[in-house]
């Protein structure tokens, strides 16, 4: 090598090497990480009658794209503001009304807007649209019976709605049975088991499979507890105070563990999860 | 054992670029803002990295007779 160039080159080689050594450690964090409250979602700020005039030949695809963008917000695992649920809502009305016979739509709305958003009559409307455009489809019915029964306390249609699923072809055959044990009332803990369990049979998304797992073991909890509480009523003549009561009088041998993490309420007869 | 594994690794993330320093697609995606330091400091990371390559490459083909 020749002398002259031997010198600018060590010099340049050392002005690189402190440079990359000074950006090395500042670079070394930076992968992006998403803080919870960052996260926002957001719906295009039009109707959903709008959306489907302005999509035009592209409805499939804006359906397909605004699904995902609900589907990533709810993945994201964030605490959602009401104006989130807001939006998810306005996101999953425009897909619906762009392409209502997806069936990942109404999977995906079902287990979030009634449980989280506590938008029932939504969820309900949402799904008789599913409903009327799957007609060979038996589990949109199924859910607005469901939601009949779970959230909006109304046996009478729930049972209603699970007999006419029930009698699409394919259709499981606990559906009937499920109809008839609404009809007759009572057990609302154990119905709500056993409807969830035709749930976690049916579904084949792993996510979804977990969310209601989580929920199964959660109202076996609740259902173990008010079975405690009516032995404890026929026993002392009087409901307990608080569900430890039923620890010291020996009534259960212990608690169930909330699957949510919090401990189980115990209020005005009611227990919470 | 451990600690050999993570000083081999240490060595490694020296040796190869961290690519993770330009991806800036989440950044993008979520609309979150960027920062300027940190956007000159992987441009002085690359563009380091890039001269430091290249100064090796000159001395090694300095000692070659290439004609």
């Amino acid at each position: 090598m020749k002398k002259s160039l031997l010198i600018p080159l060590s010099v340049l080689f050392l002005f690189f090497l402190s440079a990359y050594v000074g950006a090395y450690t500042h670079v070394l964090e930076y992968r992006i990480r998403l803080a919870r409250e960052s996260i926002r979602a957001t719906a295009p700020p039009f109707p959903p009658e709008v959306m489907n005039v302005l999509a035009g030949e592209y409805k499939g695809l804006l359906s397909d794209y605004l699904l995902l963008e609900a589907a990533a917000f709810i993945g994201a695992n964030t605490k959602p503001t009401q104006e989130d649920w807001e939006a998810v809502a306005l996101l999953f009305k425009q897909t619906m009304a762009l392409d209502p016979h997806f069936k990942q739509s109404y999977r995906l709305f079902q287990a979030v807007l009634p449980w989280e958003a506590e938008k029932y009559d939504l969820t309900i409307e949402l799904l008789e649209k599913s409903k009327n455009n799957r007609p060979w489809d038996w589990v949109p019915g199924f859910f607005i019976g469901f939601d009949y029964f779970y959230f909006l306390e109304d046996n009478v249609k729930a049972s209603e709605y699970l007999m006419e699923a029930s009698k699409v072809p394919e259709a499981p055959m606990a559906l009937a049975t499920l109809a008839a044990r609404l009809a007759l009332k009572g057990g609302q803990t154990l119905t709500a088991i056993a409807f969830l369990r035709a749930m976690y049979e049916k579904e084949d998304d792993e996510g979804v499979k977990e969310t209601l797992r989580v929920r199964i073991e959660a109202l076996i909890g609740v259902w173990t507890l008010e079975q405690g509480i009516s032995q404890f009523t026929s026993r002392f003549g009087h409901p307990p105070e608080t569900l430890e009561e039923l620890l010291s009088s020996g009534v259960l041998k212990e608690i169930p563990t909330n699957p949510y993490g919090n401990p189980y309420t115990y209020e005005d007869g009611q227990i919470g999860y | 054992m451990k600690e050999t594994h993570s000083r081999l690794f240490e060595a490694i993330s020296w040796i190869f670029p961290n690519l993770a320093a330009f991806d800036l697609k989440t950044a993008a995606a979520y609309g979150l803002p960027l920062d300027a330091f940190q956007l000159i400091w992987s441009g002085v990371y690359g563009i380091s990295y890039m001269g430091l390559i290249l100064m090796i490459t000159i001395f090694v083909f300095q000692r070659r007779e290439l004609t």
